[in-house]
């Protein structure tokens, strides 16, 4: 049996563990962002947002309640991600440190974002069926890009120009309705 | 050229950007903030469509994760629902199982069997708790780190060149890290790992039909249905070598995937072909020419070479501190005073070697001029410490021989010199080599030198070279080559 005391810093953990999940559960999407614009691909920006987040769970002790957790958050995760660009340097897809650090410090201050991410989801939802399902195939996680554009019949340079061509549509859609809901 | 600028960010976005076009997009984002924006709006585009992607696909583990979990309020967007599972399931899934564990706190998957060193395991709620050795914190999960206590998945970190950690899982498949490792593990019914880097063993016995173990490395994903196999992950590249079963792995960036058999292993990076390289045998003592084990606990049967863990894709030394292996040979050469002998190799630590354990090189003759005579060592030759993360490092020593050890035939033995009081350490030794240099005084007559009656010796000398005795193709006995 428990001691009484025991019971009470179980139930103290409790409810700490489910603040930070609430937390990390609304400011998560921002990090993953964040890093997607800096990390050459999703691998990189989940290792990188794992850590963030540990981290993060291992100084909530450190964190202030009532301040902004997503900056304190996107703090971690910054740092994290530089630590990791210095391991994955030599690729051809890490920026360099100068374009690294402008395209860092102007993410960090973004603030449209959840508004920007709330058309998106509207914006996704007016494509064709069958489009938005072709762009969430070649999203999903382990889904090898080229393989489907193997698989689709088209040449793989034709098949890359189809998936721009919905992102330049999903951008359109969301630049007019931001604007639309700020006029 | 806006078009062009859209295509560069969509080649970098889907990772297929040459280097070229990467140098002009990194060019146009550092001139212009337009540019700028336009791409952070791009990766905002992806990160989204992702996560709506990887929801709908994966309905199920976002279940298992939100189940019990507290939400933040009932007006949610269809949006907000995909960002919050997948939020789950990153904290289920991906940070050490912290969730999973929080609410699955009594449900163990798995149990020590075994652990060395400092090691800190990330578990339940994040606690982290100090292992084996080191003082632990006084909380309910404090005895978490001893022999046959239960866990319900988490990450273990071996902080110290000597640290490792076995587990075995329910089903009676076994793992285990070795020296500086991470190692996150789970079984939500089918056992996920995540090697972050450092070394890993297992042996996996047969899993159920459509859940293979699932290991992630940082570059390589890897599937194992039954097997034994060894895998080395680090920033930028990852070892698997199948001793028994076979492994499919699969490189993370481009996907390129390739079935592991049995005695085979490939090496993954960035940009490696991926090519199986056929991994021989290891052999025995009575199947190495030249050298034999001269321990008196030990037999000419037991492990002598392997081709793991190679310097250069040959054959190495394995050499173990234990008193049954004591690796030796005759060299066949007759010393002389002033002789200088001199030995290089290089070297590595494998498990269990101590940060204070070192290669000993030892230079013996016997009272008798034979190998098995009483032995009289005149030199140790030692090796640095281990530099701990599993690289070959060089090890060299000299000694002069005196008038004691003239006229004898000289032996050497490669040895271990223990620093932690535990003989149980295992490192590799390759590429190893003796040479003596013989230098002759001035003036004095020498047998090897042919010299006609009342002709004078040249003066001065010529430089003394030294000849190897063992290495390369001199009586190396496997230690170089295959």
């Amino acid at each position: 049996m428990k001691h009484p005391a025991e019971k009470q810093s179980a139930s103290d953990d409790d409810e700490r563990y489910e603040a930070f999940v609430r937390l990390l559960v609304e400011h998560e999407p921002r990090v993953r962002s964040f890093l997607r614009g800096l990390l050459p691909t999703f691998y990189d920006v989940e290792e990188v947002a794992q850590e963030a987040s540990l981290i993060a769970w291992r100084k909530f002790d450190s964190f202030e309640e009532g301040t902004a957790f997503g900056g304190w958050l996107l703090t971690i995760a910054r740092f994290e991600a530089l630590k990791y660009r210095r391991r994955v340097a030599r690729s051809p897809l890490v920026f360099r440190d100068e374009v690294w650090e402008l395209l860092a410090e102007e993410a960090s201050g973004e603030e449209n974002q959840q508004i920007r991410r709330r058309h998106l989801e509207v914006c996704l939802g007016k494509l064709e069926l069958t489009k938005r399902n072709l762009l969430l195939k070649v999203h999903t996680s382990g889904v090898v890009i080229r393989e489907v554009a193997q698989q689709s019949g088209k040449s793989e340079e034709a098949f890359y120009k189809v998936i721009q061509r919905l992102r330049v549509i999903l951008r359109d859609c969301v630049l007019k309705s931001v604007a639309a809901e700020k006029a | 050229m806006k078009a062009d600028f859209e295509q560069r960010i969509a080649a970098w976005l889907d990772g297929r950007i040459s280097e070229a076009e990467s140098e002009t997009l990194q060019q146009e984002l550092r001139d212009s903030e337009e540019a700028r924006t336009a791409f952070r709006l791009y990766a905002e585009l992806d990160t989204v469509i992702r996560e709506v992607a990887d929801t709908q696909g994966v309905g199920t583990i976002s279940k298992t994760g939100g189940s019990s979990m507290s939400t933040p309020g009932p007006a949610m967007t269809p949006f907000a629902k995909a960002a919050m599972a997948l939020a789950a399931v990153i904290i289920v899934a991906v940070t050490g199982t912290l969730y999973y564990q929080h609410v699955n706190a009594n449900r163990n998957i798995a149990r020590i069997t075994g652990l060395n060193g400092a090691l800190t395991w990330i578990g339940n709620g994040g606690r982290i708790v100090q292992g084996s050795g080191s003082e632990q914190e006084p909380t309910r999960w404090s005895n978490v780190l001893s022999e046959d206590a239960e866990l319900p998945g988490g990450t273990i970190e071996g902080t110290a060149p000597d640290s490792w950690f076995e587990l075995e899982f329910d089903d009676g498949s076994s793992a285990m890290i070795f020296g500086e490792s991470i190692l996150t593990f789970s079984d939500q019914g089918q056992k996920e790992l995540r090697l972050k880097q450092g070394r890993f063993s297992a042996t996996v016995v047969p899993q159920p039909a459509g859940e293979p173990m699932l290991i992630r490395t940082p570059v390589a994903d890897l599937k194992v249905i039954g097997t034994q196999f060894d895998v080395e992950a680090g920033p930028e590249s990852t070892m698997l070598y199948v001793r028994e079963g076979k492994v499919r792995i699969r490189r993370v960036r481009d996907g390129k995937t390739v079935d592991v058999q049995a005695d085979h292993r490939v090496v993954v990076t960035s940009d490696s072909d991926m090519l199986l390289g056929f991994v021989g045998p290891e052999r025995t003592w009575s199947q190495t020419p030249f050298w034999e084990n001269l321990s008196t606990f030990g037999n000419q049967d037991s492990i002598a070479t392997q081709e793991t863990r190679d310097f250069d894709g040959t054959r190495n030394l394995l050499l173990s501190e234990e008193s049954s292996s004591l690796p030796a040979q005759d060299t066949g050469h007759t010393i002389r005073s002033g002789d200088l002998l001199e030995v290089h190799y290089v070297w590595r630590s494998d498990q269990w070697w101590n940060a204070q354990d070192q290669i000993a090189i030892k230079l013996f003759t016997t009272d008798n001029d034979l190998i098995s005579g009483a032995p009289t060592f005149f030199a140790t030759l030692l090796s640095r410490t281990p530099t701990g993360d599993d690289t070959y490092q060089t090890g060299s020593g000299r000694a002069t021989a005196t008038k004691m050890e003239s006229g004898k035939k000289l032996f050497v033995a490669i040895d271990t010199q223990d620093g932690d009081g535990e003989l149980d350490g295992v490192a590799h030794v390759d590429n190893f080599q003796l040479q003596v240099t013989r230098f002759r005084k001035p003036g004095l007559r020498s047998l090897d030198d042919f010299q006609l009656e009342g002709t004078p010796f040249p003066d001065p000398l010529p430089a003394p070279t030294p000849t190897i005795i063992i290495g390369g193709n001199v009586r190396n006995g496997d230690f170089n080559r295959n």
